[in-house]
Parts: C-alpha cells; sequence; structure tokens
C-alpha cells in the first residue's frame, strides 16, 4: 500500500506540475465561463485531448464563420472537403491553436 | 495520509477507466484513405460488406489530394478524341518497360479493368475534363480529373462509402493487426481522443497506408536516399504496415522503388510549386525552369545529360542521383525574354504547361536571390563564384554550349538541335534544384486479388490485402512515365480487386 501511496502521489505530483496555465486565450474564456476539466475532457483529471461530441454540447453543430476566396475556390475551414476535422485539431486551448489547414495549404487565418 | 492515498489512487483509476474500450464486428477493414483505400472502402460497402475505414491523420485523402490525373485505356473520353491506344499495347509496354520484373497476370487485370474504373468513378460522380500527355506526341493516357486535383475524387468516394452505411474514423492509425493460427482476424485501433477499438473482421483486412517515404529510418533501411524533398503530405506515410509484414513473414519486392520526381527549388517545400494551369504563381514559374531543355550543370562545373529528358522523371531521377542528387538550370538573358514573350518549352507537369508564358519571371529572380536558390551575375565567372563551382570548368562548359549553338550541334548529349542554345547574353542566371519524391513503391508480392503472400510458400495469408503504392511487383526499378497516372490507377484498381474478392469469398 506503501507503493501505491507513493506512485500515487507522484502522479499526483506530475499532474500538479502539469495544470493547465490557462495561459491560452481559448482556456481563460472557457475558465471564465466557468467550464470544468470534466466538461471538455470527461474526467477531472484530463488523461487526454477534449472530445469533438462534448464541444458540440455548448457550440452546437456548426460554427459559422467568415469565407474567403482562394483563386477559384471558396474556402470556409469550418467546412473542409477533405472528411470531418476534429475541433482539437486545430485549437489546442492549452498550447497555441494552429491551422490544421496549412499543413497543406497556405491560408492566412486567425483562428481562437 | 492512507485516506489521501486511497482518494489519489481510487482518482487515477477511474481516470484511467475511462478510456473506452469497442468492440465492433465488421466484414472489411480498409486502413489508409488515399486513393487506394478510398477505392477499397467504396467499391466493399456498395458490395455489401459492412466496412471501416480507419485514417490516421486529421483530413482523409493522403496522397490522393495530390493526384492530377490516371490512367486508363480504351475509354469513352479516348474513343471520342481518336486516341486508338489498347490494352495490349499497355501490357507489353509496361513488362517491357521493367523487363519482366512485375507481377504479369496482375498487371495483366489491372490495364484490363483501367476503363472500367474510369466508368465507375463517373457514376460516383468523378469527373475528368481531359487527357493529356506531358511529352510531345506522348501516350495520351493521363484522365484529367477536375481541376486537375484529386480533391473530387476523393470527396465523391466518401459519399458514396458513407451513403451506403461505411464509417470513417479520422485520427484513428491501426496499432495492430490480430493475427492468429495463420490468419487475420482484425485490427486494433486508437483514435485521437484515446478510446481504443477492436474490429473484428470477418471477410478481410485491406492494408492502404500508402508507403514509408515520410519515413527516413526506413528510408535508409530498404536503399532510398534521405536527401529527397517531399511532394505531397510531410506526415502519415510511415511505414505502419512493415511490422505486420515481417509478422506475417510476407514476401516483399522492390522496397528501393520510389516516384522520383526530377527537381525542385532547392530547400523548398515543393507543395509551394504546385499550380492550376491557369491560375500559375511565382513559385510554380520559377520551378518550372529546372525542367526547361537547355543547360543543366552539377556541381563540377559540367553537363551531365542531354536535358530534353527533362519531362522523362525516370531518367532524369537517377542521373541527377548521381551527380549529387540537385543540379542548377542555367540560362542567359536572351532564354529570360524568350520564356517571358514565347513561353516554356516543357512542361511542369500539369501545374505549368508548354508554351505557357513566364510573366512571373522576373519577380521570381528577385524572390529566388532573397531566398538563396537562385543566383545572377554579368559575368560567367560571377556566376560560378555564386554558384559555388569551379570556375575554368564552367567556363569550359558555356563555351562548348556556344559552340554548339553555332553548329546545331550538341557534341557531348544526342539533344534534339531546336533545344540547343547558346549562353551568351548577360545577365546569366542560375537556379538551383534538388530531386524529390513523392511515394515508394514497393511492398508485398500479391496475387491477382490483392492477397499478400508468403514468403516460405507463396500461399496467400488469410484475410490480408494489401493496395496501392505499396504493393510489390507493380514496378521495376522506377516509375513507368509512359503510362501516365499508373501510380493512381493501380491503387484505385486494387482496391477494388480487394474488396470484389472479400465479397466474392463471403458470397454477396
Amino acid at each position: 500500500m506503501k507503493y501505491l501511496t507513493s506512485i500515487a502521489t507522484a502522479a499526483l505530483l506530475m499532474f500538479a506540475v502539469n495544470v493547465p496555465s490557462y495561459a491560452g486565450e481559448l482556456a481563460k474564456v472557457h475558465e471564465d465561463a466557468d467550464v470544468t476539466c470534466m466538461d471538455c475532457h470527461g474526467t477531472d483529471t484530463p488523461t487526454r485531448r477534449g472530445k469533438t461530441s462534448l464541444c458540440k454540447n455548448c457550440h452546437g453543430d456548426q460554427i459559422e464563420i467568415k469565407e474567403f476566396q482562394v483563386e477559384e475556390r471558396v474556402v470556409n475551414v469550418h467546412k473542409s472537403p477533405h472528411g470531418e476535422i476534429r475541433c482539437t485539431a486545430c485549437h489546442k486551448t492549452h498550447e497555441p491553436s494552429v491551422l490544421y489547414c496549412n499543413d497543406c495549404h497556405q491560408y492566412e487565418v486567425e483562428l481562437p | 495520509m492512507n485516506k489521501l492515498s486511497m482518494a489519489i489512487a481510487l482518482s487515477l483509476l477511474s481516470a484511467s477507466s475511462y478510456a473506452a474500450n469497442y468492440t465492433k464486428n465488421v466484414d472489411v477493414v480498409v486502413i489508409g484513405s488515399g486513393a487506394s483505400g478510398m477505392a477499397a472502402a467504396a467499391a466493399a460497402e456498395e458490395k455489401g460488406l459492412t466496412t471501416v475505414l480507419l485514417e490516421k491523420q486529421a483530413n482523409i485523402g493522403g496522397s490522393a489530394l495530390y493526384i492530377e490525373g490516371t490512367f486508363a485505356v480504351e475509354t469513352e473520353q479516348q474513343k471520342s478524341m481518336y486516341i486508338g491506344l489498347t490494352k495490349d499495347w499497355a501490357y507489353k509496354n509496361h513488362m517491357e518497360f521493367n523487363h519482366g520484373f512485375i507481377n504479369g497476370p496482375l498487371m495483366r487485370k489491372w490495364i484490363n479493368r483501367s476503363d472500367d474504373s474510369i466508368k465507375w468513378m463517373e457514376e460516383k460522380g468523378v469527373t475528368f475534363h481531359d487527357v493529356r500527355t506531358l511529352f510531345e506526341d506522348g501516350n495520351r493516357t493521363w484522365h484529367i480529373f477536375k481541376d486537375g486535383k484529386g480533391v473530387e475524387f476523393v470527396q465523391k468516394m466518401e459519399q458514396s462509402f458513407t451513403k451506403n452505411g461505411g464509417k470513417i474514423y479520422t485520427e484513428t492509425p491501426a496499432t495492430e493487426l490480430v493475427y492468429k493460427d495463420e490468419k487475420v482476424v482484425g485490427v486494433i485501433a486508437e483514435d485521437g481522443e484515446g478510446d481504443t477499438y477492436t474490429f473484428n473482421a470477418k471477410g478481410g483486412v485491406i492494408v492502404a497506408t500508402g508507403g514509408f517515404i515520410n519515413n527516413p529510418k526506413m528510408l535508409k533501411k530498404f536503399g532510398i536516399r534521405t536527401d529527397h524533398l517531399i511532394v505531397g503530405p510531410k506526415k502519415g506515410r510511415d511505414g505502419d504496415s512493415i511490422k505486420w509484414w515481417e509478422e506475417t513473414g510476407a514476401r516483399l519486392e522492390g522496397m528501393k522503388t520510389h516516384l522520383a520526381i526530377g527537381a525542385w527549388l532547392y530547400g523548398k517545400d515543393p507543395n509551394t510549386q504546385l499550380s492550376h494551369p491557369e491560375h500559375t504563381t511565382v513559385y510554380s514559374q520559377m520551378a518550372s525552369l529546372l525542367r526547361q531543355p537547355y543547360m543543366w550543370v552539377a556541381k563540377d562545373g559540367k553537363r551531365f545529360i542531354d536535358e530534353s529528358q527533362a519531362p522523362l522523371w525516370h531518367n532524369t531521377g537517377p542521373a541527377v542521383e548521381r551527380v549529387g542528387n540537385g543540379y542548377f538550370a542555367v540560362f542567359d538573358d536572351n532564354m529570360r525574354e524568350y520564356m517571358k514573350t514565347d513561353g516554356i518549352d516543357i512542361s511542369h507537369s500539369d501545374w505549368v504547361r508548354v508554351g505557357h508564358k513566364l510573366d512571373l519571371l522576373d519577380e521570381g529572380i528577385e524572390v529566388g536571390q532573397k531566398e538563396g536558390w537562385l543566383v545572377k551575375s554579368n559575368t560567367i565567372e560571377g556566376l560560378a563564384k555564386k554558384m559555388g563551382i569551379d570556375v575554368a570548368t564552367f567556363k569550359q562548359t558555356v563555351v562548348d554550349a556556344n559552340r554548339y549553338a553555332i553548329n546545331g550541334v550538341d557534341e557531348e548529349f544526342p539533344k534534339n538541335r531546336k533545344y540547343v542554345r547558346s549562353m551568351d547574353k548577360p545577365p546569366y542566371f542560375a537556379v538551383k534544384g534538388q530531386n524529390a519524391t513523392l511515394i515508394t513503391l514497393g511492398g508485398p508480392t500479391t496475387d491477382t486479388d490483392m492477397q499478400v503472400l508468403r514468403e516460405k510458400d507463396m500461399k496467400p495469408v488469410g484475410g490480408l490485402y494489401v493496395v496501392g503504392c505499396e504493393v510489390g511487383g507493380v514496378y521495376g526499378d522506377s516509375y513507368n512515365l509512359t503510362l501516365e497516372g499508373m501510380a493512381s490507377s493501380f491503387a484505385i484498381n486494387s482496391g477494388r480487386f480487394a474488396a470484389e474478392h472479400i465479397a466474392e469469398k463471403m458470397k454477396l
């Protein structure tokens, strides 16, 4: 049991170090709205990424955003022609967000 | 303390137990959503097989998003254009090109079905707007997708697949095959949100993971140099299947073969140099300079090839590898003017077409100097110094080239005289190019139903199929660019073959 205690304490300490700093703008917005770890991650102590289905619980299925023109096509980064992309592919919350599209494209888009 | 430790331990236990484990019984699991995986999934679901499609990346499409067009012969499009190329011609061409080092029966089956697959795609809403070639008087087998991109193809396959009940799991790599009594009976996978899945596959597992071009360690292991730029996705094609071939004792062939595509702007992501033929860009126009048939110079200051071979990547790629995997395309001010006003003589694939007038060339020259892949000088000596090559050797190369231009005869290589040009009007320019590659082309030997064969007895591993660019026995030592669009065509057709075999096996 002592052994288990030390593992558990060590794990807790490690976790304590990694507690989200809420440095990101998106994290702050969620914190201010009283969103808890559980609401996004499904557990009080997050063990994995936030679930898209849990994002949709509050935000709905589709958030309308501004479209823009690139050459011959109209682009809406919330309506990918390459399959359904998980919210957290771009919106990182506890670290700077990145536009996943730009793995291949070169769009100039600011995202929360 | 004891109470606290219990509470902590319990909370940790409850946290870890939250991760859901799902077990699903299906007929088919397709691993990978490139051209072969999409075709396999759509074909399987269409045949009534309960199918799941696993994709490691956040988006679907893989290398297929970068396809411009696809090979076929004896299609209605070709018939309407009086293109008389036949299936027999294509088969003989491919066998001769590869000196027979390929899977003849499978090649015959693929070529014979190529026209049917064009119809099959059209029935699913895929559109083709032209049948083109990259060569002067070349073989017009290349059926160009909408906008010269594979995007619509992927979308239409997805629509067909999901409409028929198929389910796609993105960010869900297959981590293990379930291999029991020498048969593959399922797949274990984990998704991006931590849920794990065991898929029991009654009919079979179709591996379409797209090879290992993004994995330098594996490239090294199988004898492919690692200093190529990569056209297409920069991650995902990591050789996830190699461990499965080892585990099941598959016979591998052609592991050293890859789809090299000669040179791109040095050190720059080739994806920046792709464009729509009606919307060319500074970078795509500048990359086209590396395809022009005038003067290519290696690090030693000498020419090394008949430059008019430029569109034949399977010839230029190895020649460029031999001189250090890069070269300089050199031209003078007359040629700069010619390419601006008369247009280029050789296409940069279908991204910048032959005859295209390089209206962005002057802008590109400025950008290239800033970014370090282009140098300019008013003297040959100055240019050689900026290129970092031996001045005397390069001067001799230029003197020789100017003599060839006057005589209309290339004394070194048998280049068509219409491409023999002088280098005598300053300023002079040199664009630095680096070889690139798209996909690896080796993998397990299969039968004509795409079943993976075992090394020990050349019998199929039960339930295990491989499709697309990671099938062995499709190529000898290089891609066959004289059957233009063959990689995607083989991918799409092999995907269908695997699905059809499973359906037949399950008597649906």
